[in-house]
């Protein structure tokens, strides 16, 4: 990993040096840091803000905007927005429009573009929602993640099935028809039963996605700790396997595709923005603790979104929290593994012609894929490698032995 | 010097009984050493001996010393090993002396090694100085420890010296009486040069410097030796003593101990045993040099990384160079890939030399469990030596196999000679023997199976015994027995690394133990894992390690992209640890699972 100093803008010298070396499909990412509260298994760069520190962050995001480049500079448009958090529904609906509508004057972002705003059930009005659909906004996500009252308890959550379903509504009133749910399975003292139940009530919402996420208890969450000294139990591995089983029929059965390994669309509803990461597209983020991609070079904005905001009202260069420049082979060999997500899998080929890697590791991707895929546990055919459905679970398995 | 003021002299000793403390003492008191240098234990400098607390190679120290007399005798004090495993190296050294001093604890009184070290000392003439050690401790019983080294051993112990070597009290005694009753070693500095090679170790700088202790004649810079068994001819550039940092001297002669240098690149060319002379005056015939080492135990090391396995050689080579008694041979696993066969004096030889291979070289190694050197003959009538279980032909063409047998010397308190027994008949032993000696102890001698001497007899008779107990064992041969070798089938592949020799009624007991211990340890797979122990055909227990279910990471958008891929990173790192056996990969404490067996 190659360290950089920070530098002077460093968007801006991408920008004003060669916008057109983004990839076409590349998308922007909007991090909001802020929450009501953290909940017990987030390990997300959030914290708690007043009103006030929220308007000084708008300001200062919109002036990280205005220095990434002039407008009509050639180069691609970005295909997708994507305002994530913390909660970015916590921000008056005002300044999202307006931190869209600087991002459209930026970077031309054209009107077929997919704009997404994640929101929790909870902390949003009807009039709001109203406000984003108008301001451009037309895919909206909610962070569900179960309907039970003592799941929702034990993750620290505050919100109500009445929430849920009165902002369903709202959203579909004021005409957002792309709608994704996210849930949990694997949550401590969630049954099979609850999982069944919530994939039906989630399911009577009519939404377009689904991501269904196995709640991974990481190091430093509330949850992590929790599980270290013993305070909870861990839902046992069979009652998770069964329950990702059963939301992979159930769905296929209602007519849901099933096109990454936590995430469920109907046909034409999967989700762009995230389908770029998994192609290893490039994406740019703003925001404190948003990561960037620009071809072999990564980096993220540091994640104290004090010092995001002085530097940024101080016309100091926003530093650099962490970054890596790849070589172009670990760089191939993440698109492979990105790739093997996506129920369609990845070319081989392609990714190597894309990446200028040597025909020495193509040639041992083709091996271990034989191997592999002689085993059960992928796909191949032509060039292309995709994991078996019953590996699914075991992808990590997989993906490591492609690490060369 | 003159000859008649030389003394050549060993400490012999149970483990533990002082004789490192002993040897610190004697070169504090001739100044050898200021106490600024002493690190306690100066002889022992290797990290492990010091560690450990024993000897493993002897060495050599010249001291000066004023005696009572007034005369100043030179003193050569050459270091001697405690345990079993190295009475070779025991014997090389007494055979360097006149004189030996045997350490008895006054509070523990003779133990089964101080027995087997005096039978060494007797057997190469050396006269022996009981000295009775640590008289400052609270259980110290002298008198007792006196009427011992009598009744037991048959030596006057009227003139044993009582000593703390901690505290310094005797010491100066001990030396007086090494000068007043080792005998000068005989001189004859005008005969033709005769030396023996009592060690050997590689230098750097100079090459292959050799201990010898100078029968007759002279040897000093500018001499060319001859080297009688290989015949090798070699100009002496340097000649030395240990005091025991290296001092060179003009010449060694006839009784004297000391190193010679002579720019010798092979450490072969410097055969322990062999006996150097003058190449322009040789002399006729030899020393009677040394019995080959015959190594008794033999196990496979195998680097747990692929690309170590030419470290490994070369660091087995060099340790090679300063232990002759260490051999190793290239061999192949179909489990663990390219690594090396080796055989060792015991089974602390093998700790160590695995331990120094890994800390002197860096090197991480995966052990195969340790066995005896067996005779087998064949229906055909064909007899073969087999050091390896893979190399045991199939049972149907073995007609006998024939196992190593040692007489094993057990001194206990009267108290525990029926833990003793019980051991014993656990271990397949025969009694011969048992003697009440002094104060209520015992002497039980038993016939027991060198191999099962060589996994847990002696922690086992320590713990049974609360530490009481002591033993000495020497090879009587070899016997018949109902040998089988007990397989491990991994997903139904048999891995050679885990095969085992071993007594057909233990084989279902091991096999048992053995499948349960490789299910903990051996991590879950992508799909269901039978291990199986199997005799022959014939499986004999079964476990299976079921399937991994879930290793997947929920989420992976942009911002996690570094993270995860850097966790992937760190589980292939994990997996290179990691043997991988057909399809199953098996971690490095598999192996070592074989070879802690406590059944």
């Amino acid at each position: 990993m190659n360290k950089r100093p920070p530098r002077k803008t460093a968007l801006g010298a991408l920008f004003s040096a060669d916008r057109s070396r983004l990839k076409d499909n590349w998308g922007v990412y909007v991090h909001i840091p802020f929450c009501r509260r953290k909940c017990a298994y987030c390990d997300f760069y959030s914290h708690q803000a007043g009103p006030a520190d929220r308007t000084t962050y708008v300001a200062a995001l919109h002036r990280h905007i205005a220095e990434a480049g002039e407008v009509g500079r050639p180069g691609p448009k970005p295909q997708t927005v994507f305002f994530g958090g913390g909660t970015p529904s916590l921000l008056p609906a005002s300044l999202v429009v307006a931190t869209l509508e600087r991002l459209g004057l930026r970077f031309a972002v054209p009107c077929f573009a997919e704009v997404t705003v994640e929101a929790n059930p909870g902390t949003i009005t009807k009039a709001d929602i109203r406000l984003w659909r108008s301001g451009g906004c037309n895919r909206l996500s909610l962070g569900v993640q179960a309907f039970q009252p003592r799941l929702l308890a034990f993750l620290g959550r505050q919100q109500s099935l009445n929430d849920v379903v009165r902002l369903v509504k709202a959203a579909r009133q004021v005409g957002f028809d792309n709608l994704n749910l996210d849930l949990l399975y694997g949550i401590p003292g969630q049954t099979r039963d609850d999982w069944r139940l919530s994939l039906q009530l989630a399911l009577a919402l009519e939404p377009t996605h689904l991501s269904l996420y196995n709640l991974t208890p990481a190091t430093g969450t509330l949850l992590g700790d929790w599980l270290a000294k013993g305070l909870t139990l861990p839902c046992p591995e069979d009652d998770e396997v069964a329950m990702y089983e059963f939301a992979r029929e159930y769905l296929a059965a209602k007519g849901f595709c099933q096109y990454e390994l936590s995430n469920f669309a109907r046909p034409g509803y999967e989700c762009r923005h995230n389908l770029n990461y998994w192609q290893r597209g490039d994406y740019l983020g703003f925001g404190s603790g948003a990561t960037s991609q620009c071809g072999l070079w990564r980096w993220m904005w540091i994640a104290d979104s004090g010092s995001y905001v002085t530097s940024l009202l101080t016309n100091r260069p926003v530093p650099i929290g962490e970054e890596e420049t790849l070589s172009p082979q670990v760089a191939a060999t993440e698109a492979l593994i990105l790739g093997l997500r996506r129920t369609q899998g990845v070319d081989l080929k392609e990714v190597t012609r894309e990446y200028g890697i040597g025909a020495k590791i193509f040639a041992e991707w083709e091996r271990i894929s034989h191997e592999l895929a002689l085993q059960g546990w992928i796909d191949y055919r032509g060039n292309r490698i995709m994991l078996a459905p019953h590996t699914y679970l075991l992808a990590n398995e997989i993906m490591v032995k492609y690490l060369v | 010097m003159e000859q008649v003021k030389v003394r050549n002299f060993c400490i012999i000793a149970h483990i533990d009984h002082g004789k490192s403390t002993l040897a610190d003492r004697i070169l504090e008191l001739t100044e050898a050493v200021s106490e600024r240098e002493m690190a306690s234990q100066v002889l022992d400098s290797m990290d492990l001996e010091r560690e450990r607390g024993i000897t493993i190679k002897l060495k050599a120290v010249r001291l000066e010393y004023t005696a009572q007399d007034g005369n100043i005798y030179v003193l050569n004090l050459i270091d001697t090993p405690g345990h079993v495993d190295f009475t070779y190296e025991v014997s090389r050294s007494l055979a360097a002396c006149e004189g030996a001093i045997l350490i008895v604890d006054a509070a523990q009184g003779i133990e089964a090694q101080t027995l087997a070290n005096v039978y060494l000392a007797l057997e190469n003439n050396l006269e022996i100085i009981p000295v009775i050690n640590k008289i400052d401790l609270p259980g110290a019983e002298p008198e007792r420890v006196k009427r011992e080294i009598e009744e037991v051993i048959g030596l006057d112990a009227a003139e044993a010296i009582l000593v703390s070597a901690k505290l310094g009290t005797g010491v100066r005694d001990v030396l007086e009486a090494v000068v007043r009753r080792v005998p000068p070693p005989p001189s004859n500095p005008g005969a033709p040069l005769q030396c023996l090679i009592f060690d050997s170790f590689y230098d750097a700088y100079k090459g292959a410097v050799s201990y010898v202790r100078v029968v007759q004649g002279r040897v000093q810079k500018g001499t060319r030796i001859k080297m009688m068994s290989t015949g090798g001819v070699f100009e002496v550039t340097e000649v030395g003593v240990f005091t025991p940092a290296p001092r060179q001297v003009t010449g060694l002669v006839a009784g004297e101990v000391g190193f010679i240098v002579a720019a010798i690149k092979n450490v072969k060319d410097t055969r322990v045993g062999d006996t150097i002379t003058d190449a322009d005056n040789p002399v006729a015939v030899p020393l009677p040099g040394y019995r080959q080492v015959t190594p008794m135990v033999y196990c496979g090391l195998y680097p747990v990384l692929t690309a170590d396995y030419e470290d490994l050689r070369e660091g087995l080579e060099k340790l090679q160079l300063n232990d002759a008694a260490l051999v190793f041979e290239p061999e192949t696993s179909a489990a663990l890939g390219f690594g090396f066969r080796c055989g060792f004096l015991g089974l602390l030889h093998l700790e160590i030399v695995q331990e120094r291979l890994e800390r002197e070289f860096d090197l991480e190694l995966v052990t195969t469990a340790p066995n005896v050197v067996y005779m087998v003959t064949k229906t055909d009538g064909q007899r073969l030596t087999v050091e390896n279980p893979t190399k045991l032909p199939e049972q149907q063409k073995v007609a006998v196999i024939e196992e190593p047998f040692v007489r094993a010397s057990i001194m206990v308190p009267a108290e525990f000679v029926g833990v003793i027994m019980e051991l014993s008949q656990e271990k397949r032993g025969r009694f011969i023997n048992m003697d009440y000696i002094a104060n209520q102890r015992v002497m039980l001698v038993y016939e027991l199976p060198l191999a099962e001497i060589i996994f847990d007899f002696f922690d086992q008779l320590k713990s049974r015994t609360k530490g009481y107990a002591s033993f000495d064992y020497e090879l009587v041969g070899y016997r018949a027995s109902d040998l089988v070798k007990l397989d491990i089938m991994i997903n139904n592949d048999l891995v050679d690394a885990f095969s085992v020799i071993i007594h057909k009624d233990r084989a279902y007991q091991r096999g048992r133990t053995l499948v349960e211990r490789l299910r903990r340890l051996i991590p879950r797979q992508m799909f269901e894992v039978p291990i199986q122990a199997a005799v022959g055909n014939k499986v004999i227990a079964r476990e299976t390690i079921s399937a991994m279910r879930k290793n997947v990471l929920a989420k992976c958008y942009g911002g996690d992209v570094s993270r995860k891929r850097k966790l992937l990173e760190k589980q292939k790192e994990g997996k290179k640890r990691m043997k991988q056996v057909g399809s199953v990969e098996i971690p490095q404490e598999a192996f070592m699972a074989v070879l802690q067996i406590d059944e």
